[in-house]
């Protein structure tokens, strides 16, 4: 009698036991797939980020063209020809100046 | 027959007259202050121009428009000699002082020609300035069109052809400059030389600026072209 109520026991104690494993594996299960969820969300926040990243980048930059038209600006060269040419006629005027000058009023004669 | 001769002793007999009567004291002493005047008033012009130069050694102005003053200053020895002329009434006096504006000070034949000379070289020196700052800046887009992968070969031989006209034209401003500040009015023969030598290789210059300022002018355009 008592040997039937020991292992009755013993059963029940057993049978409590995997039920208490059961509960917390699949306690476990349920955390591991919440990281999961939360690893994905965080994955796709930083996939968008990646895309906005992408499609931040301004194509343009690389157009040469718009490369040339900022680094090559030609009107500066067209001022400095003028200046130059200025310079040219001043030199010009100089030397009108000095032909100008006749020798010919340092002569006295009486 | 005799009528001419007796005509011609006649005229020979006035003509002296008349033209001593041409130059008496007043007339003399007006043409003195007038010769003295006019070198005066070109004097202070070209000192005025001096004064704006920009390339021009501190020695060579200091020298230059002492001079100038010392003869065409207000207080100047044109000025003193001018003050004395029209005090003075003794007809062969008169004539030696107006010669004295001529021949002591040569203004016409010395210091006009070397201070308008001066002139002259510090504007060649201001336009050699500008070409070696263009020369630079396209030098420097035809860096840039280089690196975007251009051919670019042209561009640098026109301005390496600029910039052996530049230097010619230097040499030729300096020899310039050098002949103009050797004038002396104590020594108006060699003067001249020095003016006529001086002129030419203002021309020289010139014309290699011309020259330089051309090619740098076509390497603008193919610049242009290339950067369109």
């Amino acid at each position: 009698m008592n040997k039937k109520y020991v292992l009755i026991i013993i059963v029940v104690i057993v049978i409590l036991g995997l039920i208490v494993i059961s509960r917390s594996s699949r306690k476990s299960n349920l955390g591991e797939w919440d990281n999961t969820l939360q690893e994905l969300e965080q994955t796709e926040v930083q996939s968008n980020e990646a895309i906005d990243d992408l499609d931040s980048i301004d194509e343009s930059e690389d157009n040469l063209s718009q490369l040339e038209g900022e680094t090559i600006d030609i009107s500066d060269l067209d001022a400095m020809l003028n200046s130059v040419d200025n310079a040219e006629k001043n030199v010009n005027s100089a030397i009108s100046d000095f032909d100008s000058i006749k020798e010919s009023e340092d002569q006295v004669s009486f | 027959m005799k009528k001419i001769l007796v005509s011609l002793l006649f005229l020979s007999l006035i003509f002296p007259l008349a033209a001593q009567g041409a130059l008496d004291a007043p007339k003399l002493q007006e043409l003195g202050a007038k010769m003295i005047d006019k070198r005066v008033n070109a004097i202070s012009k070209y000192d005025g121009l001096l004064v704006q130069t920009k390339h021009i050694s501190e020695a060579t102005l200091t020298q230059v428009r002492g001079e100038l003053s010392r003869v065409g200053g207000e207080n100047g020895e044109l000025n003193t000699l001018k003050t004395k002329i029209l005090g003075e009434t003794d007809i062969p006096t008169l004539k030696a002082d107006i010669k004295l504006i001529v021949e002591k000070y040569r203004v016409y034949q010395v210091f006009l020609p070397q201070s308008v000379g001066i002139v002259a070289v510090d504007r060649l020196k201001a336009f050699q300035q500008k070409l070696y700052d263009l020369k630079g800046k396209i030098s420097l887009k035809a860096d840039e069109l280089e690196g975007q992968g251009k051919d670019v070969s042209a561009i640098r031989n026109l301005l390496s052809t600029a910039d052996g006209q530049i230097g010619l034209a230097a040499t030729d401003i300096s020899t310039a400059e050098i002949k103009f500040v050797s004038m002396q009015i104590s020594d108006p023969e060699t003067a001249r030389s020095l003016k006529l030598e001086g002129r030419q290789s203002l021309l020289d210059a010139r014309k290699d600026f011309s020259d330089a300022r051309k090619n740098l002018k076509d390497a603008v355009q193919q610049i242009k072209e290339l950067a369109k």
